[in-house]
């Protein structure tokens, strides 16, 4: 029995929009169900003041000033290192067995799970290092799980930048380096600050790699050596815990929508700068 | 004085661009120097096959961790990967260009999504929903595989619809110049170009599914025993370390860093073969 | 033919070879001084490998290497201890396609200045406006020096290219790798008829794809073929009564 091939082609668009549908309404629905049952409970002073009994009662003010930090410590960690190492493997070497295996490494680092980063962050710069529970431990660890992230999109970045603008500045007498900062980074800024931005949304929503580093004080930290809590450790915290669904649902949407707002960010980046380059 | 400058900074970049490498060897090292001999002072078999897990009194089986972390994945693959594959194909192939723009960085702004955020959803409307209506804790495998499954979305989609939208436009022409169905020209030509890719993107999402910590651990129950069912808490590997790292110390901590040997090695094993899967396309 | 003295440019037996390849088969030539050289000769010639190596961008190219002298004012680009940033202030290059680089007009001409490191903003205004007006292209920008460069037409912005190459402060010598290829006939002509007015000052080696170019502008014309040189001498010879048969058929259009 042979059934016609009009037929199969109905039945499989039907199939396969279905899916997309669902999981298109699947994904909205997480997002949409968070903010409802948690935009109700904030407002200023929530996000400025500070909790009250483990955060059963109070706002999230430190964990908002320690999720904004770590991020931007791991980045500053990160950035000079990804960068560096970008710069390297495209204008100052050839593929190579070396180039091969730093891009081999680079591929296995981004698919260590976050746990694995937590128990090596754990035992090497909070025990090992006897750095504790602390912002810089935090901020390392997370600087090494974003660090291949920061290389491959710089790395696509400056390789997206024409061969005949280096060869025009090689032509002027500029020296290699030269070159690299007057001409290819200028030009692959978009595209860099875009994995920039992408791995701040990653460290914002990353749990299982900070609680182990950075701890989970509630205190505002006043140094790098100071524990923090993030929202995400500070969430997980409370819904695990049971302590208030109400601040969960709040800080789970205040979460969301500052991962949201990052990701949108790096997004609008990135198309601005194809809009760019094909102007 | 300019050419020193410039060997100057490639000396610099040079050694930056180990940076990557070397954490990723100074990972390895420092797990492997915490866990490796304990398991050599257990013996591999008691750790990997024995079913016991109970610290206080010196018993590590992690073998139910094991056979939690493979039913989790696997059913997560069971959900993520089909779903995944037919939205990357039906937007790829039968969603016009403009509104494939509007759905795709969607979807993509969606894995920025905390996993605790998901895991939460999990245990304020899946586990009541499966406890009512399935029996059991609610807290399960079927739980846990189902948040699984919707948080490799994004990865499956994403990866899939660029090889997907890798394969030449030729391709298609020629299968429609034949009189095939648009769906004829997507199973008999299409998904066939694009396979390797479409593996890659379901063995990397296998990745993240076994290597996910916090969803799990909210949603999965976090009972150490074989299951029976699907409805049964488990524990899986990611959970076990996470669960006990505050507590550990001594044996029971070296056991942790153990278990996340068998998890670094696993992992390992699934990139290695989602990067072959993906080179070997590159090569085509 | 000039006076040895006068010698800018003088190779001997010079080889380039990418990989295992030949690119260029032994060239002997002697370039004089404030005199346009045009380098004619049908594509995969070695004309543009030639006019490359003159200020070493081959280096860029990987597994390129060569053999033989290439000499500036007697002393060899290709030795060592040669600066080779010092030489591309020297020598500069125009290229076939102008490539402005994306930031201002102005940025475009203080490139090179800036990089020899020059900061006085008075030095570099005075440079931005002689460089342009060599170029003929001073009236058409001098009102929106601070736009992007990208927004002028291809012939304004290969003339930026040559005003770009102009205000370096060591230029000696010129490369054209057919700058107007893309270009349409009113702007070659003004990028032809700043060529030999700019003869007075620099050294000018043209390589060119359209004999009637180097007809109208070279005062001595080279001809290649297949990475050797075929025939050197006053351009008024080359394309009445050459020597060699092939360079005839190659002037008078009958193969290339």
């Amino acid at each position: 029995m042979r059934v016609s091939p009009k037929i199969t082609q109905v039945l499989a668009v039907t199939v396969l929009g279905a899916a997309t549908i669902l999981t298109v309404a699947v994904l909205v629905f997480v997002i949409v169900f968070v903010l409802v049952k948690g935009l109700p409970w904030v407002d200023w002073e929530f996000l400025f003041s500070y909790p009250q009994d483990m955060g059963k009662s109070g706002g999230i003010f430190p964990t908002l000033v320690g999720t904004f930090l770590l991020p931007l410590l791991a980045i500053a960690i990160a950035l000079p290192l990804g960068l560096g190492t970008a710069v390297y493997l495209t204008e100052y070497t050839r593929e190579t067995q070396l180039t091969r295996t730093l891009r081999f490494g680079t591929d296995c680092l981004a698919g260590i799970p976050s746990i694995i980063f937590g128990l090596f962050g754990f035992i090497f710069f909070v025990v090992k290092l006897k750095m504790g529970w602390c912002l810089l431990s935090g901020a390392l660890t997370l600087a090494i799980m974003v660090l291949p992230t920061i290389i491959r999109t710089s790395e696509e970045a400056i390789r997206a930048v024409p061969n005949a603008y280096r060869e025009v500045s090689f032509s002027l007498g500029a020296t290699r380096w030269e070159t690299v900062l007057k001409v290819v980074l200028p030009n692959a800024l978009p595209g860099i600050v875009t994995g920039v931005i992408l791995s701040i949304g990653r460290s914002i929503g990353e749990t299982a790699a900070v609680i182990f580093t950075a701890g989970s004080s509630l205190r505002m930290p006043m140094s790098v050596f100071d524990s923090v809590r993030t929202m995400s450790v500070h969430f997980y915290i409370l819904a695990r815990e049971g302590i208030s669904n109400e601040n969960a649902y709040a800080t789970a949407a205040v979460l969301i929508i500052s991962v949201l707002l990052v990701n949108l960010a790096a997004y609008t980046m990135m198309h601005r700068f194809i809009a760019k380059r094909s102007k | 004085m300019k050419v020193n400058g410039e060997t100057l900074v490639k000396g610099v970049l040079t050694a930056v661009a180990f940076s990557a490498l070397a954490s990723l060897l100074l990972i390895a090292v420092f797990i492997f120097k915490e866990g490796f001999p304990f398991m050599l002072k257990v013996g591999f078999s008691d750790f990997l096959f024995s079913s016991t897990w109970n610290p206080q009194v010196g018993q590590f089986g992690i073998f139910p961790m094991i056979v939690a972390s493979l039913y989790v994945t696997f059913g997560a693959m069971l959900i993520g990967a089909p779903l995944g594959v037919a939205g990357a194909i039906f937007l790829n192939e039968f969603v016009p260009r403009p509104v494939m723009r509007v759905i795709k960085p969607t979807i993509e702004l969606l894995a920025g999504i905390p996993s605790v955020v998901f895991g939460f959803l999990g245990v304020m409307v899946l586990a009541p929903f499966i406890r009512e209506h399935m029996g059991g804790p609610g807290l399960s495998v079927l739980a846990a595989s189902v948040i699984l499954g919707i948080m490799v979305l994004p990865t499956v989609i994403s990866i899939s619809t660029d090889a997907i939208s890798a394969v030449p436009n030729s391709y298609r022409e020629g299968a429609f110049a034949l009189g095939a169905t648009r769906w004829q020209s997507v199973h008999m030509v299409i998904l066939k170009a694009a396979r390797s890719g479409i593996i890659a993107s379901i063995i990397l999402a296998m990745g993240r599914s076994l290597g996910e910590t916090m969803a799990v651990i909210m949603v999965a129950g976090n009972t150490v025993r074989v299951p029976h069912a699907v409805t049964d808490p488990v524990r899986t590997l990611t959970a076990n370390i996470a669960l006990e790292m505050a507590n550990a110390t001594g044996m029971a901590r070296e056991a942790l860093f153990a278990t996340g040997v068998v998890l670094f090695v696993v992992i390992m094993i699934l990139n290695g073969i989602a990067m072959s899967a993906m080179k070997g396309r590159g090569k085509k | 033919m000039s006076a040895p003295s006068d010698i800018k440019i003088a190779t001997k037996d010079f080889r380039v070879f990418q990989g295992k390849e030949a690119a260029l088969r032994g060239i002997t030539l002697d370039i004089p001084a404030h005199r346009i050289l045009g380098i004619i000769g049908p594509s995969g010639s070695g004309k543009t490998t030639f006019l490359r190596a003159l200020n070493r961008l081959n280096d860029l190219v990987p597994d390129t290497h060569v053999e033989g002298q290439m000499l500036l004012d007697g002393r060899d680009i290709y030795h060592p201890a040669f600066d080779v940033v010092s030489l591309r202030k020297r020598v500069g290059m125009l290229f076939a396609l102008p490539v402005a680089l994306p930031m201002s007009i102005y940025e475009n001409v203080v490139y090179g200045p800036r990089l020899s490191g020059i900061r006085k903003r008075a030095r570099l205004d005075e440079i931005v406006e002689s460089s342009l007006k060599a170029a003929f292209l001073w009236d058409e920008v001098k009102d929106r020096l601070p736009r992007s460069a990208l927004q002028l037409s291809g012939g304004q912005q290969q003339r930026l290219c040559l005003a770009r190459v102009l205000a370096m402060e060591e230029l000696e010598v010129i490369l054209l790798d057919e700058p107007c290829s893309g270009l349409d006939p009113i702007s070659t002509a003004k990028i032809e008829d700043a060529l030999t007015v700019l003869k007075e000052r620099y050294t000018i080696i043209l390589v060119t794809n359209n004999t009637k170019q180097a007809a109208r502008v070279a005062d001595d014309t080279a001809f290649f073929l297949m990475g050797e040189m075929v025939e050197y001498g006053l351009t008024e010879k080359i394309f009445t009564v050459p020597d060699d048969k092939r360079t005839n058929e190659y002037v008078t259009g009958r193969f290339g």
